[in-house]
């Protein structure tokens, strides 16, 4: 047994070996794989783009389409509500189309009141004279109903 | 490549032991090294470069062998037997020894002895192409050389 153990006895030398002209034709070996690799990069590419365009084609066809059917459908249906519009406004009492004509803070239209005097007037008619002063007395302390006269 | 096939080659020979995977090793470095020579920086060496890619590409060789062993040991095993097996003919039992030596060695330990002693990189260089300290580095080759001589004179 060797006890002191000398790195110089080794040296650099390994055991391994390699096959002859091994050098000499790794290169070119190593360029023709890293052709092979860029060509079937290539090949994966082209498939991919072409697959891309097509679903792309696809995509655009099916767009066009819809879009298409959609503007029939909706030419049809402006047919159906104007048809209808007209059909309701027609059918429609007047007192609805006033609605919208004023309306106040407290969402209470005035128009409201105009619409629904004759029944006011029927209610003070079987009203007694004391009791329509109270009434007048009531309606004049009362916040909400000066607010909307106002 | 005319320039570093060579030493290239070896460096990674002695990591993975086997001519065959040796090769594939190195025809995949010098495939990284045309697919990615824009991204190399002036500011290190080309073979500082080509050795960083040689030695991630080893060991990435190695750690996909690793996955059918259950430990770096068996990993270690396997190459010994590799070795064995390839180097039969030549018969310098000595230097089988040393390289049964090497090969029982923690993977960094391995891999600063080889670039040191084998390839005689400098301690900055090989701190690149590692992406280790100076002292680190340092004190692994220590280590390496301690064991490989243990190993030589016990075996």
């Amino acid at each position: 047994m060797n006890k002191d153990f000398d790195f110089k006895n080794i040296g650099k030398e390994t055991p391994y070996s390699t096959p002859e002209g091994f050098f000499d034709q790794i290169t070119q070996q190593t360029l023709n794989e890293a052709k092979r690799r860029e060509q079937r990069i290539f090949s994966i590419r082209k498939r991919y783009w072409f697959a891309a365009a097509s679903l792309t084609g696809v995509a655009a066809l099916i767009v066009f389409g819809l879009f298409t059917n959609l503007d029939k459908s909706l030419f049809n249906k402006n047919i159906n509500t104007d048809t209808l519009f007209s059909m309701s406004v027609v059918t429609q009492p007047l007192s609805a189309k006033t609605d919208s004509s004023v309306s106040t803070e407290s969402g209470v239209t005035k128009d409201a009141f105009k619409g629904d005097k004759n029944e006011i007037d029927k209610l003070l008619s079987t009203m007694s004279d004391d009791e329509i002063k109270l009434l007048a007395d009531m309606s004049s302390n009362d916040v909400f109903f000066n607010q909307v006269q106002q | 490549m005319n320039k570093y096939k060579e030493k290239i080659y070896w460096h990674i020979r002695r990591i993975v032991v086997s001519h065959q995977d040796a090769q594939d090793v190195l025809q995949e470095t010098f495939i990284n090294v045309y697919r990615h020579i824009e991204k190399f920086e002036e500011k290190s060496k080309i073979y500082t470069w080509l050795y960083r890619i040689a030695t991630n590409e080893s060991i990435r060789h190695l750690n996909s062998k690793k996955i059918d062993a259950t430990s770096y040991e068996e990993v270690s095993q396997t190459l010994v037997n590799s070795l064995k097996e390839t180097s039969v003919e030549d018969g310098d039992s000595i230097l089988v020894k040393f390289q049964e030596a090497l090969l029982t060695l923690p993977e960094k330990q391995k891999l600063v002895f080889n670039l040191r002693y084998y390839d005689e990189l400098s301690y900055e260089h090989i701190s690149k192409v590692l992406d280790s300290s100076v002292n680190a580095l340092k004190t692994n080759y220590h280590l390496a050389s301690e064991k490989v001589k243990k190993y030589m004179i016990n075996n």
